[in-house]
């Protein structure tokens, strides 16, 4: 009897556990994921490899990674091959970034958010983006500035953007998943490619707006600024405001949005001025932030038919803003 | 034709019953008897003498060549013996006692068992004609090794004497640390054949009596006839005899001894080995060194963290490492991956097998290093670092990360040289239980470990204790300053406090 139980007991702690060994150097390192609109097939997935040389030598330098591109009629499909061609496995745990082709946003992205959401091969805080008119192959192929792998340093750019500028905003797949879920719109952190002389460069901000994961309209970066103002998602940023074709330059220090009982939205913010050619008095920019609030509020709601808010496109707005003024006396 | 011995027949085991002996009053009879006692053994010395004033007192003189002071014999004994005239109104064997013998520690013995133990220990026998005892007296003048300080526990600060092999000696140093009458030591025997003198010391004001009558009854339980080492003892006499953990503490320093008999624990000095063993013995003890009351408790305390910190490492980093790359690779940072599985591509064993080869090599380096002469220590140095690291990373036998983490686990295990043999044992099954269920796999053995320490016990006293009292802390992780140290451990349960 007491051997029944020790082997009962020993079965339950020793059978219970994951069996999931798995060597590390039989791993291909997925950095990133590109999802665009096939050709021939439905969906045409390419992913980003980290550059491997065995044997520990110092030899990252002159290795690039690669990107592979297979077409699929389903997502898992697609990347089923692509294990076919590389041979290794394919270890998605730090894939950084999600980039979605515009042609397959305008589509709808239900079943690729779905796919990325229910699998257990992706970290959860996985950062998605959307190519501002272009493809994520094309993105995938630009050379990157600062990192070695385009994917880490689109993930790094959306973070730094989102906390330096606020006109982007890290968004994962299950927030996408369960905005579609409950009916609500949302807002993906869009990527440009930009010519920087002959070179091209990825840049971050600005949103791509979507109903029922169809991809509606897009914002551009200073309207991601007024958005995120209404979505309480401003932390540092700079602020032009316009009043008589003068611009007059302010830095963020503080904001906070709230919805109020009686159903306004109160921006509340401090930003300083530090230079001569500012002109604008707290009044204006008052003026200025409540209307281009309301601006892009209407734009989401009513043009993109995108609404992830709790209210409707006809909010009234009341700008809070407190200048603080560190220009020199005189 | 054979003469008959005057010695009774061994027994099964070969050995002798002296007892049955008795000393006669006939010197030449005794002569007999102790000539075939030590039978073959060429160092005993064993003669006749008589005394010059009356050639009818006869004496009979045993002691052992290289065991004893020649000088002191012939000035306290022979001499007096021979020259001196004794009263004829009187019992020569009580004169010779009384008067004559003009040494201090003289004893009377009657069993030939007691006589013989002495002869060997040392003593020289005297027999004189008409008694039918002998008189021992002490002209111990074996050599011993000087007094250095110990190799295995060196510290810098504080006391470098470090006890040698012989137990008189070694009891002399902890008596010139704690003088008090209320130092006892105790006397016994131990070892069937060997018969080794040990020596029990406590303070008995402190002790804790039931701790010392039940280490006393097990030492009287052993059954062995050799005890060459305190080791021996340790062995025989621990609580969970199985456990890899040490139940009961050694040292090799009479400070470290002098201190902890001052904290109610009971030490035992055995002749023949520099090795003092004392209890009850506790886990945090292991980390504890005599260098943490010497240093400023500043630096004592960080030093006995880093100890502690230390013992964790080199128990669990390999199978750590082990879940990380083969289970969890999540956990680790993603420059991290890149670079492991950088390095280990190419290599041809699995991660656990790396990992046994790895800690097998240094354990045969590390063994290695202990046993050869340290002149060859620069050459094993070279080996290990060059061949066993670079060269087997550039022949992609092993990966670099590993080297570094065995290379981290074997420096981390020197820092605790009391836990080494369990550390050895604990990281290896930790390192299949991991291989097998990752991370799973490895907390389920260190519960399993923490279970087992947590259910020892070092004489009845809990071998860990959880108390989060500031007086019972005090001198767990950190080592709070002497003002603070106000209280003995709990085995000194009367006298509490300092």
């Amino acid at each position: 009897m007491k051997r029944l139980i020790l082997l009962i007991i020993s079965g339950c702690l020793l059978l219970c556990g994951c069996w999931n060994y798995k060597e590390i150097k039989n791993f291909t390192i997925v950095m990133g994921v590109g999802i665009d609109e096939g050709k021939a097939q439905r969906y045409r997935v390419c992913v980003e490899i980290a550059a491997m040389k065995s044997g520990g030598e110092q030899v990252r330098d002159q290795a690039k990674p690669k990107v592979v591109s297979v077409e699929g009629d389903t997502v898992l499909q697609a990347i089923q091959s692509i294990t076919a061609t590389t041979g290794g496995n394919l270890y998605f745990d730090n894939c950084k970034i999600i980039v979605l082709g515009d042609g397959i946003c305008e589509k709808g992205i239900g079943n690729i958010v779905e796919y990325f959401v229910k699998t257990a091969y992706f970290q959860k805080n996985i950062d998605v983006a959307v190519a501002h008119n272009t493809t994520a192959e094309k993105i995938f192929s630009i050379n990157p500035t600062n990192e070695e792998v385009v994917s880490t340093e689109l993930a790094n750019s959306i973070r730094s953007t989102a906390q330096t500028s606020s006109t982007a905003m890290n968004v994962t797949p299950y927030q996408l998943y369960n905005a579609y879920k409950s009916g609500k719109g949302s807002v993906i952190t869009a990527l440009k490619i930009e010519k920087n002389g002959q070179e091209k460069m990825i840049m971050s901000g600005g949103y791509g707006c979507f109903n029922g994961l169809k991809l509606t309209g897009y914002l551009t970066e200073n309207e991601a600024l007024f958005y995120n103002f209404a979505k309480n998602k401003v932390s540092k940023g700079q602020l032009s405001v316009k009043v008589d074709n003068k611009v007059s330059g302010f830095e963020i220090l503080n904001a906070k949005t709230k919805l109020n009982r009686s159903g306004e939205l109160i921006v509340t913010a401090d930003v300083a001025a530090y230079d001569g050619t500012v002109t604008a008095t707290e009044q204006d920019i008052n003026r200025y932030v409540k209307q281009n609030v309301k601006k892009v509020i209407s734009k989401a709601i009513t043009d993109f038919n995108c609404n992830e808010f709790s209210f409707s496109g006809h909010v009234s707005v009341i700008g809070n803003v407190t200048v603080r003024d560190r220009r020199l006396a005189g | 034709m054979q003469v008959a011995s005057p010695l009774p027949p061994p027994d099964s085991n070969g050995v002798i019953d002296y007892n049955v002996i008795k000393i006669s009053a006939d010197i030449q009879e005794n002569y007999k008897i102790f000539k075939e006692i030590f039978k073959n053994d060429n160092t005993v010395v064993i003669r006749v003498f008589e005394n010059q004033q009356d050639k009818d007192i006869q004496f009979l003189g045993i002691s052992i060549n290289g065991m004893v002071k020649p000088n002191s014999i012939y000035q306290s004994i022979t001499s007096p013996l021979m020259q001196k005239k004794f009263d004829k109104n009187e019992s020569y064997f009580t004169q010779a006692h009384r008067e004559i013998i003009s040494s201090l520690d003289l004893s009377i013995k009657t069993d030939v068992k007691d006589i013989v133990k002495a002869i060997l220990y040392g003593d020289t026998a005297i027999m004189v004609s008409g008694g039918t005892q002998a008189i021992l007296v002490e002209t111990k003048g074996w050599s011993t090794r000087s007094i250095s300080e110990p190799d295995s526990e060196k510290n810098l600060k504080g006391p470098r004497e470090g006890f040698t092999e012989a137990m008189i000696i070694n009891a002399s140093l902890i008596r010139r640390r704690i003088q008090t009458s209320d130092l006892k030591f105790q006397y016994m025997n131990l070892g069937t054949r060997t018969n080794t003198f040990a020596c029990i010391v406590y303070l008995d004001s402190l002790v804790d009596k039931k701790v010392l009558t039940e280490f006393v009854r097990r030492l009287e339980k052993i059954s062995s006839d050799s005890v060459l080492d305190a080791n021996y003892i340790e062995e025989l006499i621990k609580d969970n005899r199985h456990s890899p953990f040490k139940t009961i503490g050694s040292t090799e320093k009479p400070d470290v001894a002098a201190a902890r008999i001052l904290e109610g624990r009971i030490a035992l000095i055995v002749d023949g080995t520099p090795i003092v063993i004392t209890l009850p013995y506790l886990f945090i003890e292991n980390f504890q060194s005599p260098d943490d009351y010497y240093l400023n408790y500043y630096f004592a305390s960080i030093g006995r963290l880093l100890r502690i910190i230390g013992f964790f490492i080199t128990i669990s980093l390999p199978s750590v490492y082990l879940a990380l790359v083969t289970y969890h690779q999540e956990m680790l940072p993603t420059q991290m991956v890149t670079a492991i599985a950088e390095s280990s591509k190419g290599v041809p064993f699995p991660t656990f097998v790396e990992c046994l080869i790895m800690l097998f090599v240094f354990e045969i380096l590390r063994e290695t290093g202990i046993r050869m002469s340290s002149k060859i220590g620069q050459a094993l140095g070279i080996v290990g670092g060059l061949v066993v690291g670079q060269a087997a990373v550039e022949a992609k036998i092993v990966s670099a990360p590993m080297v570094i983490v065995i290379a981290f686990t074997g420096i981390t295990g020197l820092i605790t040289p009391r836990l080494s043999g369990a550390a050895i044992l604990i990281r290896t099954l930790s390192l299949i239980f991991t291989a097998i269920l990752g991370f799973y796999g490895f907390f389920l053995f260190m519960i399993t470990v923490l279970i087992h320490v947590m259910s020892l016990k070092s004489f009845s006293y809990e071998y860990i204790s959880l108390s989060f009292k500031p007086q019972s802390i005090k001198d767990i992780y950190v080592r709070a300053p002497q003002w603070q140290l106000k209280t003995r451990p709990k085995f000194a349960k009367d006298k509490y406090r300092r």
